[in-house]
């Protein structure tokens, strides 16, 4: 295709619209804790969320002077206050041979004659924005976690979430590179790749403001690996890690929260930044506009609600790696679909069994395939009966204009089936479907992959139960 | 921005109507909206000089100029006055001629840059050194110059201008990274050099000259139509084209 298709453009956030829209929406007190590392630290701190110990904090150049670096274990990092884009920033990862020697992360000598002057520059605004005074902080270094170890010998890869309205939109794994002088800004060269919200899994990788990368190099295996199905540990506790710190700071509406997973702390709070970057985009192959418009003014509950949001509505399908797999499937205009039943609910079914599917528990339903609807809808009743409609399920509430051309409010809730034995965790209408003899309709939205036959199938189309021999659940 | 472009047209057209009504010439009646217009002519006629009040009008267009470039193309260079004031070097001292000064004083001040590192000296004292080897190097190009009388006299503010880019090249390259030093610097002169051309353009002289109002009105409009726009920049367009996500359907 020569042509540019505009449209397809209109989902991501551009720089202008960055600017002029959405970071309004932090206000400038937001901004200056976000500006000032210190001060995120201590409000982080209050809050309860995991920031990296201080050891020590020059405002003057005697405390420079007076501070005792012999007494440090070599295990710390010397960065500016308000520094940006990484700059300034020398972490030492062990003692040298000599008193008075370091060994920074990218194995060089350093003597603290060396640090003491990187202070007193800091301290003279050589890495400030304009370069107005500034004051150091000296902090304990991350322990990488080891899963890092494999992508990454340069510096220390950290994990930044977009956060908007209380729900995390976008993830990236930034990995420093040689070319980024161990630094993880996209902007020096290090290289980004997209996380599956859901799962936390890689998906595509970009390096610095634009080049789209397929594989990166594995230090462990020694040799290239592909960008994605990088599982990043405790993700969950990321994600939550990174609302915490939107809730901490008042005043940021949008933001970026660095983390950094500690092999004995777990997620760690680096940096929190009131203008994230929109490189992001690039290794997520989506956009941060259509993601945040999806959010906007939503009532957000808790963190449980945040996270089945962006899980629900932002989670990636991978029916593009499985589609080069297997093809394109067939359905027929009614199928048969399994549906999840949530973590320790128990169903209240007497006609349908409760079948496994892998380590899941599902339930076998008819779903009819209406191309006509973009979102599929369920039953309330079947929805009810499968558990679905417990409150954390529900994502939000929609208004919706049924073909009659009533009003209604429906609740918009988050399913996890599989068709043709493919996946789908998707966003899904809660309607009044008791009079129809399918209560699921399925729509457009969720049958991306798939072509659909137009040849006339049974309304009564057997599910598993009815003709095949199960295990059943006891 | 469909509201804005209307505006435009609007303005246009009524200043189009304004301008053809009393077209023509000779001193003008003050008529209370061509107030400008009036007094640019009554001190050319006092002796003011006519380069500087057009140098002066066209800051302002050259201004809007980098700024629709920036939001809309993409072009960036170092803000927007550096740009605007390394045009009116440009054009002070002829584009090829600036280009060459310019590129001996970056080549002085990274030169410089990379000597006095060694030196491990602060930040401010070394570019006074930097700055004395520049101001030394200038010299001596103007003493060879006219020596061989191959160009007049360099006057002091396109240097200063070419100082100010240079400066802004090292700390740049010394705080963010030496391939945005780069791209900032290039941009910088390519709309610099943007700029300088259309100031070079003899209708658009003699229309600042004789509509400044005109010239004042395009300026607010485009710039408040600019200043709206949300949409995509179109360098924007060319990064973020790996990011569409493309549904084939293989068989």
């Amino acid at each position: 295709m020569l042509g540019i298709n505009l449209k397809s453009y209109r989902q991501f956030l551009a720089k202008n619209e960055r600017n002029k829209v959405y970071l309004r929406k932090n206000t400038a007190e937001g901004r200056a804790i976000a500006d000032s590392k210190y001060r995120t630290k201590r409000v982080l701190m209050k809050a309860g969320v995991n920031v990296p110990r201080l050891t020590g904090r020059f405002r003057k150049l005697e405390e420079v002077e007076n501070f005792r670096w012999e007494n440090l274990e070599g295990n710390f990092v010397v960065k500016p206050v308000s520094g940006y884009g990484g700059e300034g920033i020398i972490i030492v990862r062990k003692r040298g041979k000599w008193a008075g020697e370091w060994i920074k992360m990218d194995g060089e000598k350093i003597s603290s004659q060396d640090l003491k002057r990187h202070c007193q520059e800091i301290l003279a605004g050589r890495y400030s924005l304009h370069g107005m005074p500034d004051g150091v902080l000296v902090e304990e270094r991350i322990r990488i976690h080891p899963m890092f170890l494999a992508v990454s010998r340069s510096g220390t890869p950290d994990i930044r979430v977009i956060v908007y309205n209380g729900v995390p939109v976008m993830a990236m794994l930034r990995i420093p590179t040689e070319e980024s002088r161990g630094k993880a800004n996209l902007q020096q060269g290090a290289v980004g790749l997209g996380i599956d919200l859901a799962s936390g899994i890689t998906t595509f990788g970009v390096r610095g403001k634009g080049e789209i990368v397929g594989k990166i190099y594995d230090f462990k295996k020694k040799k290239e690996r592909k960008v994605n199905g990088i599982k990043i540990p405790q993700w969950r506790e990321v994600l939550e890690t990174a609302m915490g710190c939107q809730k901490a700071i008042k005043g940021l509406g949008f933001l970026g929260v660095d983390v950094v997973l500690d092999k004995e702390r777990g997620p760690v709070v680096l940096e929190v930044n009131a203008r994230p970057g929109l490189s992001i985009q690039l290794c997520n192959k989506a956009g941060l506009k259509q993601r945040m418009e999806k959010v906007e003014g939503m009532e957000i509950r808790n963190a449980n609600h945040a996270i089945t949001l962006a899980k629900y509505l932002f989670g990636e399908r991978f029916f593009e790696k499985v589609e080069e797999k297997e093809g394109v499937k067939t359905v027929q205009p009614i199928e048969i679909i399994r549906v999840k039943i949530p973590k320790g609910y128990k169903p209240d079914l007497q006609k349908s069994q409760t079948i496994r599917q892998g380590k899941h528990r599902v339930v076998e339903v008819r779903a009819k395939i209406d191309t006509g609807a973009f979102r599929s809808s369920m039953d309330k009743v079947l929805a009810g009966k499968l558990g679905l409609l417990q409150e954390d399920r529900v994502l939000y509430y929609r208004h919706y204009r049924s073909s009659l051309g009533k009003e209604k409010e429906r609740p918009v809730i988050g399913v996890t089936f599989w068709l043709k034995e493919r996946k789908v965790m998707t966003a899904v209408n809660v309607a009044d479907r008791g009079k129809l003899r399918t209560k699921f309709l399925l729509g457009r939205k969720d049958l991306s992959g798939f072509l659909v036959s137009s040849r006339k199938t049974l309304l009564d189309l057997p599910l598993t139960g009815e003709t095949l021999k199960v295990k059943q659940l006891k | 921005m469909r509201k804005f472009l209307l505006l435009a047209v609007m303005s246009l057209v009524a200043v189009k109507g304004v301008a053809a009504t009393d077209g023509g010439g000779g001193v003008e009646r003050w008529r209370g909206w061509n107030t400008l217009r009036v007094a640019v002519e009554a001190a050319r006629e006092r002796g003011v000089s006519t380069e500087t009040v057009t140098l002066l009008m066209l800051l302002p267009v050259i201004a809007t100029l980098v700024s629709v470039l920036h939001y809309i193309v993409g072009l960036s260079g170092y803000g927007i006055f550096m740009p605007t004031m390394i045009s009116v070097a440009l054009l002070a001292t002829g584009i090829v001629e600036g280009l060459m000064l310019f590129a001996v004083v970056l080549v002085i001040s990274v030169g410089s840059n990379w000597l006095l590192k060694r030196l491990r000296l602060h930040f401010w004292p070394a570019r006074s050194i930097g700055l004395m080897m520049v101001a030394v190097a200038v010299f001596g190009l103007m003493a060879v110059t006219a020596g061989v009388g191959l160009a007049e006299e360099i006057s002091i503010f396109p240097v200063l201008f070419m100082i100010m880019l240079s400066e802004e090249f090292v700390r740049t390259q010394l705080v963010k990274s030496g391939k945005e030093a780069k791209k900032l610097t290039l941009g910088t002169l390519a709309l610099a050099v943007a700029g300088a051309l259309i100031m070079k353009i003899g209708v658009i002289r003699e229309w600042v000259l004789m509509y400044p109002d005109l010239a004042v009105v395009l300026v607010v409009v485009i710039n408040v139509a600019v200043g709206n726009y949300t949409g995509i920049r179109l360098t924007e367009i060319g990064r973020f084209r790996g990011a569409v996500r493309v549904t084939s359907l293989k068989k």
